[in-house]
Protein backbone atom coordinates (compact mmCIF):
# COMPACT_ATOMS: atom_id res chain seq x y z
CA UNK A 1 0.00 0.00 0.00
CA UNK A 2 1.28 3.47 -0.52
CA UNK A 3 2.03 5.49 2.25
CA UNK A 4 1.77 8.98 3.25
CA UNK A 5 3.32 11.07 5.63
CA UNK A 6 1.28 12.88 8.18
CA UNK A 7 3.01 15.83 9.59
CA UNK A 8 1.40 14.75 13.05
CA UNK A 9 1.10 11.02 13.20
CA UNK A 10 4.24 10.04 10.70
CA UNK A 11 3.72 7.65 8.10
CA UNK A 12 0.88 5.86 7.76
CA UNK A 13 -1.08 4.39 4.55
CA UNK A 14 -2.84 5.76 2.45
CA UNK A 15 -6.21 4.17 3.47
CA UNK A 16 -6.19 6.70 6.36
CA UNK A 17 -6.55 9.61 4.55
CA UNK A 18 -9.08 11.69 2.54
CA UNK A 19 -8.51 13.84 -0.09
CA UNK A 20 -9.67 17.84 0.73
CA UNK A 21 -8.97 19.54 -2.44
CA UNK A 22 -7.06 22.23 -3.57
CA UNK A 23 -5.64 25.05 -1.01
CA UNK A 24 -7.32 28.21 -2.67
CA UNK A 25 -7.85 31.97 -0.92
CA UNK A 26 -11.18 31.45 0.47
CA UNK A 27 -13.68 34.92 -0.04
CA UNK A 28 -15.20 36.21 2.15
CA UNK A 29 -18.49 34.48 2.56
CA UNK A 30 -20.46 37.39 3.51
CA UNK A 31 -19.31 39.56 1.08
CA UNK A 32 -18.34 38.44 -2.39
CA UNK A 33 -21.05 37.55 -5.08
CA UNK A 34 -22.51 34.58 -5.42
CA UNK A 35 -20.51 33.59 -8.41
CA UNK A 36 -17.20 33.84 -6.67
CA UNK A 37 -18.21 31.86 -4.13
CA UNK A 38 -19.71 29.07 -6.36
CA UNK A 39 -16.34 29.65 -7.98
CA UNK A 40 -14.81 28.76 -4.46
CA UNK A 41 -17.05 25.62 -3.49
CA UNK A 42 -17.87 24.21 -6.77
CA UNK A 43 -14.43 24.82 -9.25
CA UNK A 44 -11.10 23.48 -9.36
CA UNK A 45 -8.30 24.35 -11.55
CA UNK A 46 -7.54 20.97 -12.03
CA UNK A 47 -4.01 21.20 -13.58
CA UNK A 48 -1.11 18.60 -14.11
CA UNK A 49 1.50 19.59 -12.35
CA UNK A 50 2.48 20.14 -8.43
CA UNK A 51 -0.11 21.27 -6.28
CA UNK A 52 -1.10 22.50 -3.13
CA UNK A 53 -4.05 20.50 -1.28
CA UNK A 54 -5.80 19.87 1.70
CA UNK A 55 -5.31 16.22 3.31
CA UNK A 56 -7.32 14.79 5.94
CA UNK A 57 -5.99 11.97 8.44
CA UNK A 58 -9.20 10.60 9.05
CA UNK A 59 -8.29 8.60 12.52
CA UNK A 60 -6.72 11.67 14.08
CA UNK A 61 -9.48 13.98 11.77
CA UNK A 62 -6.00 16.23 11.22
CA UNK A 63 -6.23 18.45 8.37
CA UNK A 64 -2.79 19.36 6.68
CA UNK A 65 -1.33 20.29 3.67
CA UNK A 66 0.64 18.16 0.65
CA UNK A 67 2.27 19.64 -2.22
CA UNK A 68 1.80 16.51 -5.09
CA UNK A 69 2.00 16.14 -8.63
CA UNK A 70 -1.40 15.18 -9.73
CA UNK A 71 0.72 13.53 -12.84
CA UNK A 72 2.93 11.37 -10.92
CA UNK A 73 0.94 11.25 -7.71
CA UNK A 74 4.46 12.18 -6.39
CA UNK A 75 3.89 13.63 -2.70
CA UNK A 76 6.80 16.43 -2.74
CA UNK A 77 6.24 17.37 1.01
CA UNK A 78 3.18 17.83 3.42
CA UNK A 79 3.32 20.06 6.57
CA UNK A 80 1.35 21.39 9.09
CA UNK A 81 -1.30 24.13 8.04
CA UNK A 82 0.01 26.50 10.94
CA UNK A 83 3.00 27.69 8.40
CA UNK A 84 0.55 28.96 5.70
CA UNK A 85 -2.27 30.10 8.71
CA UNK A 86 -0.48 32.02 11.57
CA UNK A 87 -3.54 33.34 12.83
CA UNK A 88 -7.52 32.58 13.81
CA UNK A 89 -9.15 33.46 9.93
CA UNK A 90 -11.91 36.01 10.96
CA UNK A 91 -14.67 37.28 8.54
CA UNK A 92 -16.90 40.69 9.02
CA UNK A 93 -20.83 40.14 10.45
CA UNK A 94 -23.45 39.62 7.64
CA UNK A 95 -25.36 42.58 7.14
CA UNK A 96 -28.59 42.70 8.63
CA UNK A 97 -31.23 42.13 5.24
CA UNK A 98 -34.74 43.27 5.46
CA UNK A 99 -37.82 40.87 5.33
CA UNK A 100 -38.72 41.73 2.47
CA UNK A 101 -35.29 41.43 0.56
CA UNK A 102 -35.10 37.25 2.33
CA UNK A 103 -38.04 36.66 0.82
CA UNK A 104 -36.94 37.80 -2.84
CA UNK A 105 -33.88 35.53 -2.16
CA UNK B 1 -29.62 -4.05 48.73
CA UNK B 2 -30.45 -3.09 45.26
CA UNK B 3 -27.99 -4.64 42.62
CA UNK B 4 -26.58 -2.59 40.36
CA UNK B 5 -27.50 -3.18 37.00
CA UNK B 6 -27.00 -0.37 33.86
CA UNK B 7 -30.53 -0.24 33.14
CA UNK B 8 -31.25 1.12 36.72
CA UNK B 9 -29.27 4.69 35.37
CA UNK B 10 -30.26 7.04 32.10
CA UNK B 11 -26.62 6.76 30.86
CA UNK B 12 -25.22 3.90 29.68
CA UNK B 13 -22.34 2.63 27.51
CA UNK B 14 -22.71 1.73 23.96
CA UNK B 15 -22.01 -2.14 24.74
CA UNK B 16 -24.06 -1.96 27.66
CA UNK B 17 -25.99 -5.31 26.77
CA UNK B 18 -22.94 -7.37 25.76
CA UNK B 19 -22.00 -7.07 29.67
CA UNK B 20 -24.68 -10.08 30.69
CA UNK B 21 -22.86 -11.92 33.48
CA UNK B 22 -20.74 -9.18 34.92
CA UNK B 23 -21.23 -7.29 38.21
CA UNK B 24 -21.21 -3.90 38.27
CA UNK B 25 -20.79 -0.65 40.71
CA UNK B 26 -22.05 2.79 40.18
CA UNK B 27 -19.46 5.51 38.72
CA UNK B 28 -20.57 9.09 38.09
CA UNK B 29 -24.24 8.37 37.45
CA UNK B 30 -23.76 4.95 35.46
CA UNK B 31 -23.04 1.39 35.62
CA UNK B 32 -18.99 0.08 35.40
CA UNK B 33 -18.39 -3.62 34.77
CA UNK B 34 -16.10 -4.71 37.67
CA UNK B 35 -15.90 -7.97 36.89
CA UNK B 36 -17.27 -11.13 35.05
CA UNK B 37 -19.04 -13.32 37.29
CA UNK B 38 -16.61 -17.22 37.24
CA UNK B 39 -13.73 -15.50 35.96
CA UNK B 40 -10.43 -16.19 37.40
CA UNK B 41 -7.32 -13.95 36.93
CA UNK B 42 -7.24 -13.87 32.85
CA UNK B 43 -3.92 -13.05 31.29
CA UNK B 44 -5.42 -10.67 28.95
CA UNK B 45 -8.79 -9.21 29.05
CA UNK B 46 -10.72 -6.28 27.50
CA UNK B 47 -12.77 -3.49 29.40
CA UNK B 48 -15.00 -1.04 29.03
CA UNK B 49 -14.61 2.22 30.39
CA UNK B 50 -17.27 3.64 28.15
CA UNK B 51 -18.71 5.43 31.38
CA UNK B 52 -15.95 6.71 33.18
CA UNK B 53 -15.43 10.72 33.32
CA UNK B 54 -13.86 12.60 30.67
CA UNK B 55 -13.58 15.60 28.94
CA UNK B 56 -11.42 17.11 26.03
CA UNK B 57 -10.64 20.80 25.35
CA UNK B 58 -8.61 22.85 22.39
CA UNK B 59 -7.03 25.75 21.25
CA UNK B 60 -4.32 28.27 21.67
CA UNK B 61 -4.62 28.78 25.54
CA UNK B 62 -5.21 24.62 26.58
CA UNK B 63 -2.15 24.02 26.90
CA UNK B 64 -1.10 26.86 29.44
CA UNK B 65 -4.76 26.12 31.00
CA UNK B 66 -3.41 22.75 31.96
CA UNK B 67 -0.52 23.36 33.45
CA UNK B 68 -2.01 26.17 35.85
CA UNK B 69 -4.63 23.39 36.98
CA UNK B 70 -1.82 21.60 38.17
CA UNK B 71 -2.22 18.81 35.62
CA UNK B 72 0.80 17.27 33.71
CA UNK B 73 1.03 18.36 30.58
CA UNK B 74 2.50 16.16 27.42
CA UNK B 75 5.32 18.00 26.13
CA UNK B 76 4.77 16.27 22.50
CA UNK B 77 1.68 15.53 20.47
CA UNK B 78 0.70 12.08 20.38
CA UNK B 79 2.20 11.16 23.92
CA UNK B 80 0.19 11.04 27.23
CA UNK B 81 1.03 11.65 30.97
CA UNK B 82 -0.83 9.38 33.92
CA UNK B 83 -0.66 11.57 37.28
CA UNK B 84 -0.26 9.77 40.73
CA UNK B 85 -4.01 10.97 41.02
CA UNK B 86 -4.90 8.25 38.41
CA UNK B 87 -5.76 11.92 35.79
CA UNK B 88 -4.78 10.79 32.35
CA UNK B 89 -4.03 13.19 29.89
CA UNK B 90 -4.03 12.83 26.36
CA UNK B 91 -2.44 15.85 23.92
CA UNK B 92 -3.90 14.10 20.35
CA UNK B 93 -2.43 17.44 18.39
CA UNK B 94 -0.69 20.59 18.36
CA UNK B 95 -3.40 22.30 20.85
CA UNK B 96 -5.68 19.34 21.50
CA UNK B 97 -6.11 17.57 25.08
CA UNK B 98 -8.49 15.10 26.56
CA UNK B 99 -8.33 14.57 30.41
CA UNK B 100 -9.36 11.38 32.13
CA UNK B 101 -10.56 9.79 35.09
CA UNK B 102 -8.84 6.58 35.33
CA UNK B 103 -10.53 3.60 37.39
CA UNK B 104 -9.83 4.18 41.01
CA UNK B 105 -9.08 7.57 40.56
CA UNK B 106 -9.38 9.61 43.67
CA UNK B 107 -9.83 13.01 41.59
CA UNK B 108 -12.32 11.30 39.81
CA UNK B 109 -15.27 13.08 41.44
CA UNK B 110 -13.31 16.43 40.85
CA UNK B 111 -13.84 16.20 37.06
CA UNK B 112 -16.33 18.61 36.92
CA UNK B 113 -14.72 21.28 38.67
CA UNK B 114 -11.53 20.55 36.67
CA UNK B 115 -14.05 21.22 33.40
CA UNK B 116 -15.12 24.39 34.49
CA UNK B 117 -11.23 25.37 35.71
CA UNK B 118 -10.02 24.66 32.18
CA UNK B 119 -12.46 26.90 29.87
CA UNK B 120 -11.97 30.49 28.95
CA UNK B 121 -10.94 32.60 25.95
CA UNK B 122 -8.64 30.58 23.63
CA UNK B 123 -10.35 27.48 24.96
CA UNK B 124 -12.50 25.74 23.49
CA UNK B 125 -14.60 22.30 24.42
CA UNK B 126 -14.26 18.88 22.81
CA UNK B 127 -16.97 16.47 23.49
CA UNK B 128 -15.26 13.01 23.85
CA UNK B 129 -17.75 11.17 26.43
CA UNK B 130 -21.16 10.46 24.57
CA UNK B 131 -19.04 10.48 21.04
CA UNK B 132 -16.48 7.88 21.93
CA UNK B 133 -16.40 4.63 23.18
CA UNK B 134 -13.19 3.28 25.46
CA UNK B 135 -12.35 0.28 25.38
CA UNK B 136 -9.04 -0.66 27.78
CA UNK B 137 -7.09 -3.88 26.36
CA UNK B 138 -4.58 -5.06 29.28
CA UNK B 139 -2.30 -8.22 30.01
CA UNK B 140 0.02 -10.04 28.26
CA UNK B 141 0.96 -10.32 24.36
CA UNK B 142 -1.28 -6.99 23.24
CA UNK B 143 1.33 -5.93 20.43
CA UNK B 144 0.59 -9.78 18.93
CA UNK B 145 -3.03 -9.00 19.03
CA UNK B 146 -3.09 -5.85 17.92
CA UNK B 147 -0.80 -6.68 14.87
CA UNK B 148 -4.10 -8.77 13.89
CA UNK B 149 -6.18 -5.53 13.44
CA UNK B 150 -3.91 -2.47 13.12
CA UNK B 151 -1.01 -1.57 11.16
CA UNK B 152 0.97 0.43 12.93
CA UNK B 153 4.11 -0.98 14.60
CA UNK B 154 2.48 -1.73 18.42
CA UNK B 155 5.55 -3.70 19.71
CA UNK B 156 7.37 -1.59 22.85
CA UNK B 157 10.23 -0.86 21.04
CA UNK B 158 8.55 1.86 19.18
CA UNK B 159 5.37 2.33 21.36
CA UNK B 160 6.38 2.61 24.60
CA UNK B 161 4.62 3.70 27.26
CA UNK B 162 3.03 7.36 27.17
CA UNK B 163 2.70 7.53 23.70
CA UNK B 164 -0.04 6.87 21.56
CA UNK B 165 -1.31 6.68 18.04
CA UNK B 166 -4.46 7.69 15.78
CA UNK B 167 -4.53 5.01 13.10
CA UNK B 168 -7.04 2.73 12.23
CA UNK B 169 -7.74 -0.52 13.81
CA UNK B 170 -9.71 -3.44 12.42
CA UNK B 171 -10.96 -0.72 10.05
CA UNK B 172 -12.52 1.70 12.43
CA UNK B 173 -10.60 4.81 12.94
CA UNK B 174 -9.45 5.18 16.34
CA UNK B 175 -6.47 6.09 19.32
CA UNK B 176 -4.77 3.71 21.40
CA UNK B 177 -3.24 4.84 24.16
CA UNK B 178 -0.16 2.78 26.08
CA UNK B 179 -0.16 3.17 29.77
CA UNK B 180 0.47 0.50 32.43
CA UNK B 181 -2.04 -0.23 35.91
CA UNK B 182 -1.49 -2.20 38.10
CA UNK B 183 1.50 -3.69 37.05
CA UNK B 184 0.33 -4.52 33.60
CA UNK B 185 0.64 -2.96 29.93
CA UNK B 186 -2.44 -1.61 28.98
CA UNK B 187 -3.87 -0.32 25.66
CA UNK B 188 -6.57 2.34 25.93
CA UNK B 189 -8.88 2.29 22.58
CA UNK B 190 -11.19 5.28 21.87
CA UNK B 191 -13.48 4.50 19.00
CA UNK B 192 -16.45 6.63 17.49
CA UNK B 193 -19.22 5.53 19.75
CA UNK B 194 -21.40 3.63 16.85
CA UNK B 195 -19.14 1.18 16.12
CA UNK B 196 -18.37 0.32 19.62
CA UNK B 197 -20.61 -3.07 19.38
CA UNK B 198 -18.70 -4.30 16.40
CA UNK B 199 -15.30 -3.20 17.24
CA UNK B 200 -15.92 -5.12 21.00
CA UNK B 201 -16.72 -8.27 19.38
CA UNK B 202 -13.55 -7.79 16.72
CA UNK B 203 -11.26 -7.20 19.44
CA UNK B 204 -12.39 -10.32 21.06
CA UNK B 205 -12.01 -12.60 17.97
CA UNK B 206 -8.67 -10.99 18.11
CA UNK B 207 -7.95 -11.84 21.78
CA UNK B 208 -9.26 -15.36 21.47
CA UNK B 209 -5.88 -17.32 19.75
CA UNK B 210 -4.40 -15.51 22.88
CA UNK B 211 -6.73 -16.80 25.33
CA UNK B 212 -8.36 -12.93 25.76
CA UNK B 213 -11.68 -12.66 27.85
CA UNK B 214 -13.92 -9.64 28.32
CA UNK B 215 -13.08 -8.39 31.98
CA UNK B 216 -14.10 -5.85 34.28
CA UNK B 217 -12.29 -2.60 36.15
CA UNK B 218 -11.21 -5.07 39.27
CA UNK B 219 -8.66 -6.13 36.98
CA UNK B 220 -6.85 -2.78 36.29
CA UNK B 221 -6.72 -2.15 39.78
CA UNK B 222 -5.27 -5.24 40.51
CA UNK B 223 -8.09 -6.76 42.47
CA UNK B 224 -10.37 -9.47 41.66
Amino acid sequence: MKIINCPLNGPRNSSEFVHGGELRQMPDPNRCTDKAWADYVFYSDNQIGVMTEWWLHAPSGYWFIAERHTGSDEIMRTYDPSEIFTQRVEFTEKEECSPSEEVKA
Amino acid sequence: MTVIKPELFDSRSFIYRKHQQADFSEVSGAAQVLSYAEQGNPATGLIDLSVMPRFGLRGPNAGESLIAAGLQHPEQPNTLTVSAEGVMVLRLGRTEYWVLALPGASAGPDMDTLQQQLCGSGIYPVYCHDSYTWLAMAGDNLADIMAKVCAVDLRAESFAPGDLVMTSLARVGGIICHHSMAGMSVFSIFSDSASAGYLWDALLDAMAEFEGVPAGQNMLLGSK
